[in-house]
């Protein structure tokens, strides 16, 4: 019970949430319309009609299909609580505290880092998932109650729905509160978290691209077979797959309760860091870009090679001419925009 | 008590504090100077556990000021410019308090209602920059508080607020022995409450001192002589400042007025007085002396 206050801190915790319950509002209400609400419109059509009709048969394999949908979380509703909430909701938890200086108010309150930390870990992952567990919840009781619906999934659909939805929410948000741990604005916050995010599968095409441009441009064939199979590995580590994991990881889907687990442990592990971090979080870089001076160059860098492998083969692809020089000026541009944009960002921010 | 040892601080590049010591003791009502850019705000923010200092050490009531510190609950801050969350009402911020410090005192929260008059239905958001204030004070001397800084505490009031806030930080200080550091220009305001004073240039703490000693040791002489001023007495070196009009001297003594007393008089003045000098008069002479100084500018 001591580590547990001394953990979280219930007045930190009703603040957080009292400052960011409208999201939670808006995810029960985008969950509702799309879960229990498709129910009410199905039994509405389909009472409408005569079973014995053609039409009635048309009609609720349709209606099934919108009710089916959701509940196996191949919905864009879902898809987009499920990538856009935990980047928003992370963003606004830190980024806002420190953009309205309202961080400064807590540190000088006595309350520990850990506290502050943990409370808004546990009001975000809250704001999430009770609007789930909610609709969770309607929607085993409209099960239960109403045939129609029964026939078309069982209780343990639902489980597994919630089960799919609520683990990567984890993992998005854990990763997006370990981002905010590195970037000091709620801007950079959202977007860097967004880059990283893809940033794994999205490096991988990248080197396809340039392989295939070095291909035709210097006219020699060599196995890329070693980066195709780096793709099989990248997927695991680019956290977009995993809001339709049984699509992304079919090939290992007898494995897919496995790896829900070690995401769950990878959100804790990124939860634990994320802490390390806050307690090295210095106050007065607050509105900074990036939290950590000693990441600057780090970042810059990165950039810089993103943009030169996005620079060469886009440059050969506009122009449609397969010539080595073109590449290299692609490069050179890209590796120069990759260096540039970022430094002037970090000096525009620190002047502003 | 508030004890600064050492203290070092850099923001970026640049070495905002540099070695600063400061003791402000036990019901000393404490005021801090300097000019802008001086390291006040930095220093300030450091003492309250914003900032973590780069080197030295931070002690209040004698404990060490380090994260979750139990003396957070004994130490009232009120910045210049008051970041509360701005979608709360008054009534929420008010709670939030109350649910953070344990002393809070419902009390003494109900009475001074009476003074700041601000309608807890209202959102932080449409209050003024001294309403916020107003609410930054009243909550923290709800708090009971030990140790009181203060940065800029009055600037957004009204004259009349004003006043009554300095007489609630005297009248705080005589009931609880409370602490109180106050950072502000304001210095006739400061001259008025404060015992101690701390002078801040360039990340250094100056002078720190008694404030009627200092107003005893930094005087102004009044001199005028039949001829000319004497030369030794011109270029005196415990002179501040000296300036005339016509054949009346005036001279700013940084100590020893007495012993430069008795030397004018060696040259048979036709005038010698002391002037009083206020705080504001000896900080302005003070950091002239340290190098802070635009001279008389004209367009």
């Amino acid at each position: 019970m001591n580590l547990v206050t001394s953990l979280f801190n219930k007045n930190l915790y009703k603040k957080d949430i009292r400052l960011h319950w409208v999201f939670g509002i808006v995810i029960f209400g985008l969950l509702f319309l799309d879960l229990p609400m498709s129910h009410i419109r199905y039994l509405n059509e389909i009472s409408k009609l005569d079973p014995m009709s053609y039409q009635y048969i048309e009609e609720l394999a349709w209606r099934s299909y919108m009710i089916t949908d959701p509940i196996q979380g191949e919905s864009p509703i879902q898809f987009f609580i499920l990538l856009i909430f935990p980047i928003m909701i992370a963003g606004f938890l830190l980024g806002e505290e420190r953009r309205t200086k309202t961080l400064e108010l807590l540190g000088v309150m006595p309350y520990k880092r850990v506290q502050i930390y943990m409370s808004k870990v546990l009001a975000g992952l809250s704001i999430m998932i009770v609007p789930y567990l909610l609709n969770f919840c309607i929607t085993l009781l409209m099960r239960y109650s109403i045939k129609e619906v029964a026939n078309l999934y069982g209780y343990g659909d639902v489980v597994h729905w919630i089960y799919m939805s609520i683990v990567p929410i984890l993992l998005f948000f854990s990763f997006s509160m370990l981002m905010g741990m590195l970037v000091g604005t709620t801007i950079a916050q959202v977007i860097l978290t967004v880059i990283f995010m893809f940033l794994p599968g999205g490096l991988w095409g990248l080197l396809m691209m340039n392989a295939e441009a070095i291909r035709y441009t210097l006219a020699i064939h060599f196995n890329d077979t070693f980066i195709r199979e780096m793709g099989d590995i990248v997927r695991f580590f680019t956290l977009p797959l995993y809001i339709l994991p049984e699509r992304t990881f079919h090939d290992c889907i007898d494995k897919i309760n496995l790896i829900m687990g070690i995401l769950v442990i990878a959100s804790m592990i990124m939860i634990f860091i994320g802490y390390r971090l806050f307690l090295k979080n210095k106050m007065e870089r607050n509105g900074e870009i990036l939290m950590f001076a000693g990441l600057e160059n780090f970042f810059k860098v990165g950039v810089a090679i993103c943009t030169m492998l996005l620079f060469g083969p886009l440059l050969t692809g506009i122009l449609q001419i397969n010539s080595i020089v073109l590449l290299i000026i692609g490069y050179v541009i890209g590796l120069g925009l990759g260096w540039f944009i970022p430094n002037y960002c970090i000096q525009v921010n620190r002047r502003a | 008590m508030i004890s600064v040892v050492g203290v070092s601080k850099s923001l970026g590049q640049n070495k905002i504090l540099d070695d600063v010591n400061l003791f402000a003791k036990e019901g000393a009502i404490y005021g801090l100077l300097g000019p802008n850019g001086a390291g006040k705000t930095t220093l300030i923010k450091n003492m309250v556990g914003i900032y973590t200092p780069d080197e030295g050490e931070i002690f209040i009531d004698g404990q060490k000021l380090i994260d979750g510190s139990s003396m957070k609950e004994k130490i009232a801050y009120i910045p210049d410019y008051q970041n509360f969350y701005n979608q709360f009402k008054v009534k929420d911020m008010v709670d939030f308090y109350r649910h953070t410090y344990r002393d809070w005192n419902e009390e003494r929260y109900q009475k001074l209602k009476e003074l700041f008059s601000i309608q807890d239905q209202k959102k932080i958001r449409q209050l003024s920059k001294g309403m916020k204030t107003q609410l930054g004070i009243h909550l923290n001397l709800s708090i009971m508080p030990k140790v009181m800084v203060m940065d800029e505490p009055t600037s957004g009031l009204d004259p009349v607020i004003r006043r009554e806030v300095l007489n609630l930080i005297v009248q705080e200080v005589s009931l609880n022995n409370t602490t109180v550091l106050i950072s502000t220009h304001n210095l006739g305001e400061l001259e008025q409450i404060c015992d101690h004073i701390g002078m801040m240039n360039k990340g250094k703490v100056l002078l720190e001192t008694n404030l009627d000693d200092l107003k005893e040791k930094v005087r102004k002489i009044q001199v005028a002589f039949k001829g000319e001023i004497p030369k030794e007495i011109k270029e005196h070196k415990d002179l501040l400042k000296i300036e005339n009009v016509g054949k009346v001297y005036q001279m700013v003594v940084k100590e020893g007025v007495e012993k430069v007393m008795e030397e004018i008089k060696k040259y048979d003045p036709i005038l010698l007085e002391t002037i009083d000098m206020s705080l504001e008069e000896i900080f302005i002479y003070k950091m002239g002396g340290e190098g802070y100084e635009f001279g008389d500018f004209t367009f």
